[in-house]
This record gives C-alpha cells, sequence and structure tokens, in this order.
C-alpha cells in the first residue's frame, strides 16, 4: 500500500521544524544575529567603503559574523534527535525529505537572519558615520547586475548564512552527539577563517584546500559588490578576485548554492547510515 | 486528498484489503496482462470481473460478463446490469454458488465510519440469504465504528504465525568474528503476547531486532507467507518497535506527534476523517484522550510509555516489538500498561515484550521465550512454552526466579544455562 511520499513526508517534517521555532523559541537566533549584527557594526572603521583595507577588514568581520550565524543555527538541529530519527528511519522515513525539510526551514531562518544583518549593516553605515564618509547607499555605485548594491549585499549575506547553515546541517547529520558537534565547530570555524584567504596568504595545498571553504567566496562576493578594486590604496595582485562585474558576481553566488546543495547531499548519505550506529 | 466516497473490504484466502472508492474502479484477477484497478488472488475471478461506480449518493457493481460471475448477499446478479450497492452488502466471486465453494472472495461494501461488528462467515451468510428475496437487507451486522478498528489494512491474514528460525548471529570485531545468538527456533501464534526472559548480555534486544529483520541474522523469519528479511520493505509497515527510550519530540503536543506519525505510516489513500478516527481511537485505548494538547515533555512516564505505544500502534501493525516497555513504571502503571498490550494482542496481533519485572503480570502472557547466555558465550533457547510450564521446567514458583537460574554467579544467578538448554533441546527433541 502507497505510504506517504517523500514531498509529503518533507512537508511533515516542515511543520516539525515550524513547531520547534515556535516551542523551542527559535527566534532567539534572531536576536542573537541583530546583537552579533550591531557588535560588528559598532567596530568597524569609518572608512570601511572607502579604504581597501578597512573595507576588506570589514568585510571579513561580517563574514566571519555570518558564518558563525549559520553553523550556529543548525549544528545541533539533527543530532539531538538523532535516536528518534533512527526510530523514524524503521518506521519509513526517507532521510532525503527529512534533509530537504530542514533545508526549507533553514532557508527560511537564513533569509530573515540575512534580511537583519543587511538591515544592520545599512542603518549602520548610513547613520553612524560621520560626514566624511556615507554608508552602503550612497557609497557603492551599483553594478552590472543592476540591483542596488544592498540587494546584492543582502543576496551575498543570505548565500552565505545559508551555505554555512547547511554546513551546520552536514555536520549535525554525522557526528551522534550534541556535545560532539560542539566540539567539531570551532574547528570548522577556525578552518573558514584561516582558510579564507584573507589573514594569510596562501599557497600550493592551502590554497587548493581554501576552495572548499565558503569564506573564500562569500569573501570575494562581499568585495566585489562593495568594488574593493575601485579604492586608492588596492593592491592590483588581488584584483582579479573583486572584478566589479555580474558575471564575477554570479560565480560566486553559483559557488556559495553549489555548497549548499553538496552538504545537503552529503548530510542525506550520512543519515542513510544511521541504522549503523551502536547500540 | 480525494475523500472516499465509500469502503470495500475484500476478504481473499484470509487476506483481508481494504480498498477506498473515490472513482469508477474494476475488480480482476491479480495476473500480469490484468489492468484491473483491485487485483484480487484467484484464478476462478475473470481479468476484468466487475466495475464498482461510486456517486455522490449512491454506488453501482456491474458484474463485466465474469465466467463465474458475482453474488450478491447469496444471489447471483445478471451480468452487464448495473446494481445499487448498500452499506453493509456482501459481494461474492466464487467458481460456483458461494456455499459449495472452497475458494472465494468476499467483498464487503461500506459507507465510511462503519465496519462489521464481528467477523462474518461467509458461507453463512449465503445461506442465510438463499430463502430470502433478491438483493434483501445487508448481509453484514454494521457497527458505528471506524473501519480500522477490525479491519487490518495490508495482506496479512489474520490467523498467520510468526516462524522464526535463527540458525546465527555473529558480528565481526576487528576481525575477530563473535557469535551472539545461535539455534533459536520456535513459532508464536497470532494473538500471542510473549515475554522474553533473559539475564543481561543474554541477547535479548539483538533477538528481537534479528526477528525484526533490522539487524539481520543467519535466520529464516517469516510471518504468514512473507519472509521478513525479503520483504522487509513491506514488512516494516507490518511492525512495530516500541524502544526501551521514549524517542519523541519533547515540544510536540501528544496530538501533534501522533498526527505526524499517522500521516508517516498509515496508507496515503486513507481519507482524513478516517485517519482521524484512527487517531482518536488509539488515544482512546491508550488512556490518551484527556492529554491531547499536552506537550511530551510534561506526560508522566507512564503517559510517556503509552504514547510511545501509540506511536506504533496507529498503523495497525501485526507484529509488535517492546523493550522493557515497563521500566521505570510503578507496579499499578506497569499493570495498566500490560493491560493495553493484552488487549492489543486480542485483536489477533503478535506481542513480544521483554521486562525484567514480568511476575506482577505473569497471566497476561501466552508464552515465555527465555535466552540463556551459553559457557562459550552466546545467548541460546533455554526454554518456550506457558508460564505454568515455564515454571515446571525450572522448578521455580516465579518467572523473575528463571533469570536467577541462568545467570552467572558472578551475575548472583546459579550459572546452569548450559544443563537448561541442554535440556530443553532433548525435551524438543
Amino acid at each position: 500500500m502507497e505510504r506517504a511520499s517523500r514531498v509529503q513526508q518533507a512537508g511533515i517534517y516542515f511543520g516539525k521544524c515550524r513547531r520547534a521555532f515556535v516551542n523551542e523559541k527559535g527566534w532567539k537566533n534572531l536576536i542573537s544575529t541583530l546583537i552579533i549584527s550591531i557588535l560588528i557594526i559598532a567596530v568597524v572603521p569609518e572608512s570601511m567603503l572607502y579604504s581597501y583595507g578597512a573595507t576588506r577588514n570589514g568585510c571579513f568581520a561580517m563574514i566571519c559574523a555570518c558564518i558563525w550565524i549559520g553553523v550556529f543555527n543548525s549544528i545541533q538541529s539533527i543530532c539531538r534527535e538523532r535516536d528518534i530519527l533512527k526510530r523514524e528511519h524503521r518506521s519509513g522515513l526517507h532521510m532525503s525529505a527529512y534533509i530537504a525539510a530542514h533545508m526549507l526551514y533553514e532557508m527560511l531562518l537564513s533569509f530573515a537572519e540575512a534580511l537583519i544583518v543587511t538591515a544592520v549593516f545599512t542603518i549602520g553605515t548610513d547613520t553612524l558615520y560621520t560626514s566624511d564618509y556615507q554608508g552602503i547607499m550612497s557609497a557603492v555605485p551599483p553594478t552590472v547586475t543592476g540591483m542596488p548594491a544592498v540587494i546584492e549585499l543582502m543576496i551575498t549575506f543570505f548565500l552565505l548564512i545559508y551555505s554555512s547553515d547547511a554546513l551546520g546541517i552536514m555536520i549535525s547529520s554525522i557526528v551522534k552527539t550534541p556535545n560532539s558537534a560542539m566540539t567539531v565547530m570551532p574547528f570548522v570555524l577556525i578552518i573558514e577563517l584561516v582558510m579564507c584567504g584573507y589573514i594569510f596568504e596562501l599557497e600550493g595545498a592551502t590554497d587548493l584546500i581554501s576552495n572548499l571553504t565558503v569564506s573564500k567566496w562569500a569573501m570575494y562576493a562581499m568585495c566585489t559588490v562593495v568594488d574593493v578594486n575601485s579604492m586608492d590604496d588596492y593592491i592590483p595582485q588581488f584584483a582579479a578576485n573583486y572584478t566589479h562585474s555580474a558575471g564575477h558576481l554570479l560565480s560566486m553566488w553559483m559557488i556559495l548554492i553549489g555548497f549548499t546543495l553538496l552538504y545537503g547531499v552529503l548530510a542525506t548519505v550520512s543519515l542513510e547510515f544511521i541504522d549503523r550506529d551502536k547500540r | 486528498m480525494e475523500e472516499a466516497l465509500f469502503v470495500l473490504q475484500i476478504e481473499n484466502k484470509g487476506n483481508v484489503q481494504t480498498v477506498d472508492l473515490t472513482e469508477s474502479m474494476t475488480i480482476g484477477r491479480n495476473a500480469k496482462n490484468s489492468h484491473a484497478d483491485i487485483g484480487v488472488e484467484g484464478n476462478y475471478i475473470s481479468r476484468k470481473h466487475g466495475r464498482f461506480d461510486p456517486g455522490e449518493m449512491s454506488c453501482c457493481y456491474t458484474d463485466l460478463g465474469s465466467l463465474n460471475g458475482t453474488w450478491l448477499n447469496g444471489r447471483r446478479i445478471d451480468p452487464e446490469v448495473p446494481v445499487e450497492l448498500r452499506n453493509g452488502d456482501v459481494l461474492q466471486i466464487c467458481a460456483g454458488a458461494p456455499d459449495s465453494c472452497e475458494e472465494y472472495t468476499t467483498i464487503y461494501f461500506l459507507v465510511p465510519g462503519y465496519t462489521m461488528k464481528a467477523a462474518h462467515d461467509p458461507l453463512e451468510i449465503a445461506a442465510r440469504m438463499k430463502t430470502e428475496e433478491p438483493y434483501p437487507e445487508p448481509a453484514a451486522d454494521l457497527a458505528d465504528e471506524p473501519v480500522l478498528d477490525n479491519v487490518r489494512s495490508t495482506a496479512v491474514s489474520a490467523g498467520d504465525s510468526l516462524c522464526i528460525d535463527i540458525h546465527k548471529r555473529s558480528v565481526s570485531s576487528f576481525g575477530k568474528k563473535k557469535t551472539l545468538l545461535r539455534d533459536i527456533s520456535l513459532e508464536i501464534p497470532s494473538g500471542s503476547m510473549v515475554l522474553i526472559l533473559g539475564g543481561s548480555g543474554a541477547g535479548k534486544t539483538t533477538f528481537m531486532n534479528a526477528v525484526m529483520g533490522y539487524e539481520k541474522a543467519d535466520a529464516e523469519i517469516t510471518y504468514g507467507d512473507n519472509d521478513i528479511y525479503e520483504d522487509f520493505e513491506e514488512m516494516k509497515y507490518e511492525i512495530g518497535y516500541v524502544p526501551q527510550q521514549d524517542l519523541m519530540r519533547g515540544s510536540d503536543s501528544v496530538y501533534e506527534t501522533l498526527r505526524n506519525a499517522a500521516e508517516l505510516k498509515l496508507p496515503v489513500r486513507m481519507s482524513s476523517s478516517k485517519r482521524e478516527a484512527r487517531i482518536e481511537y488509539v488515544l482512546d485505548m491508550l488512556g490518551l484522550s484527556r492529554e491531547t494538547e499536552t506537550a511530551v515533555s510534561r506526560l508522566s512516564g507512564g503517559q510517556r510509555k503509552r504514547l510511545s505505544i501509540a506511536l506504533e500502534y496507529v498503523s495497525d501493525p501485526s507484529l509488535f516489538f517492546l523493550d522493557e516497555p515497563d521500566s521505570g513504571l510503578d507496579g499499578i502503571m506497569s499493570r495498566s500498561l500490560m493491560n493495553s498490550l493484552r488487549s492489543i494482542a486480542d485483536e489477533g496481533k503478535i506481542i513480544l515484550v521483554i521486562s525484567h519485572a514480568p511476575d506482577r503480570v505473569r497471566e497476561l502472557f501466552d508464552g515465555i521465550i527465555v535466552l540463556a547466555k551459553s559457557s562459550e558465550d552466546c545467548g541460546r533457547l533455554a526454554f518456550y512454552g506457558t508460564p505454568e510450564e515455564a515454571e515446571r521446567f525450572f522448578g521455580v514458583s516465579s518467572l523473575e526466579e528463571i533469570v536467577a537460574k541462568i545467570n552467572r554467579p558472578d551475575e548472583g544467578g546459579e550459572g546452569k544455562a548450559d544443563y537448561f538448554i541442554e535440556k530443553f533441546e532433548k525435551m524438543r527433541s
């Protein structure tokens, strides 16, 4: 007899995620996003969006915040109910449906968080800056995508938070307990930040590994949006990474989307082996 | 989802199948070239035997000129002439008259929300109707209870036994092979509630997992005509497993938890009203009706156990496995829980329970499986029989004393596992 399809199962589990948001006060994530964003914008120099160094510093700080927000959203979401999942898998739950439900829910959450980060960044740079500097709304010219820079920035924040969130889902699917997840999390964050290519210049193997981090591509995307190459003190050596063009920005976005999908697939594959967990 | 206008309960070779009629459907032999919407086993059934045409208020059945014809409430109906069906009507298909055939298929026509009060003997219906006018009163006695209460939703017959023949269950660790279970062979009839007894490490949970097909062993496990290992994808919906821990999301309410389980496990074609009826029935049966809005995290230990059982019972499985459902419960709660399990077994299901405190509910069990760790450090069958036979076999006056007999001395036992394993083997041979 026909049972619930994958799509129907995803609907059931999306409902569970939605209820968990209400019952377990998931909105607290939004508040922490707001606080983190305010803290970051409070410390970035006023010359951000004008000075090459300050702008890259500011972008890096925003990227660190977004990765933290994204990974923290989901790092415990699956491993904490691993035993429940094991039971439900026995009863016919498709792991692809389960992960799809989580990915959909986290997409909405990431979008809300990207809105908050963008709003804080926009309001912060536009109102807190002194008369010598202007914020994102007026400082950065529209790119060739035709969208205002603030929208491009929001999409970048969203894709970065969401891909980091998917990374959290993947980790949460692989590890077996929340404790393990919280142990793994700092390592992942360190790799993302060190391998970003901003703090240290990477060469050889480390440069290759850096291609596997979302932080690197998000950094390129964000610096592209704010057009760091147009700033007086830009370093020509890195200019190609921040080419101010629609094609370049879109390819960075596509890479972030690719990582998100890859993490989702790996999470599903990992959970398919849940029955092998020892008692 | 489309609501069922009417329901057909089809009984064939001891199997029961329910079909929701939402649109015109043909019934015919389950054969390769048959394109019937409802396939039924039997050479006496034509490839396209008949057709049901449900409308908003009524439903007609037309025999499509089949070889052996169709009998309605004991009377053969004319081919190609639609007849209007009423709630409780009984259609029969067989190679001759229903009262003279050994093989037949019986189809009960029901309005959603109704079921039969009791199982009907098709021959009795046929005989009863023989003397009456054509198409008299409905043949089945109806009760306005949810249809699934008395009807199994799968192709497993009510009288099937669970046959277990485990040759060996072993695991490898760092290249070293360890046998966990060996030579366990027994048969459990339907409607039985069986206790699995054994000391720590005797392999009770391993045995359960092997029987369920969750951790496959070198074994043949069959339920009726189904091989649980080979037909696992199909059979997993027939198996309910209640783990020792209460594995549910604490923030969901009781109703939400059960509704999601029902959506996941019940057939998608089941109408929402029937699904709701099933949920309410399960809540009521397990004494959770007053807790529907309560969050799972706020339930008492006993209520959580009940909900854990309800999550499996909602899909009406035929085989129920429970790993220490009474752990952490006081005597009254435990008894009440076991009484609920007994009621489920009385519906014709097979229930296997691991318990470390069985004496307080001893009379509820039909059988006892005793597993003991042999001197080879491997789980073996030390006994299978009724509780009374077990007490005689082990020379004890309570079931819990059995564990003391077979446990090793360092576990506080008498260390007679090998003796009883051998004794039971000899007794069987």
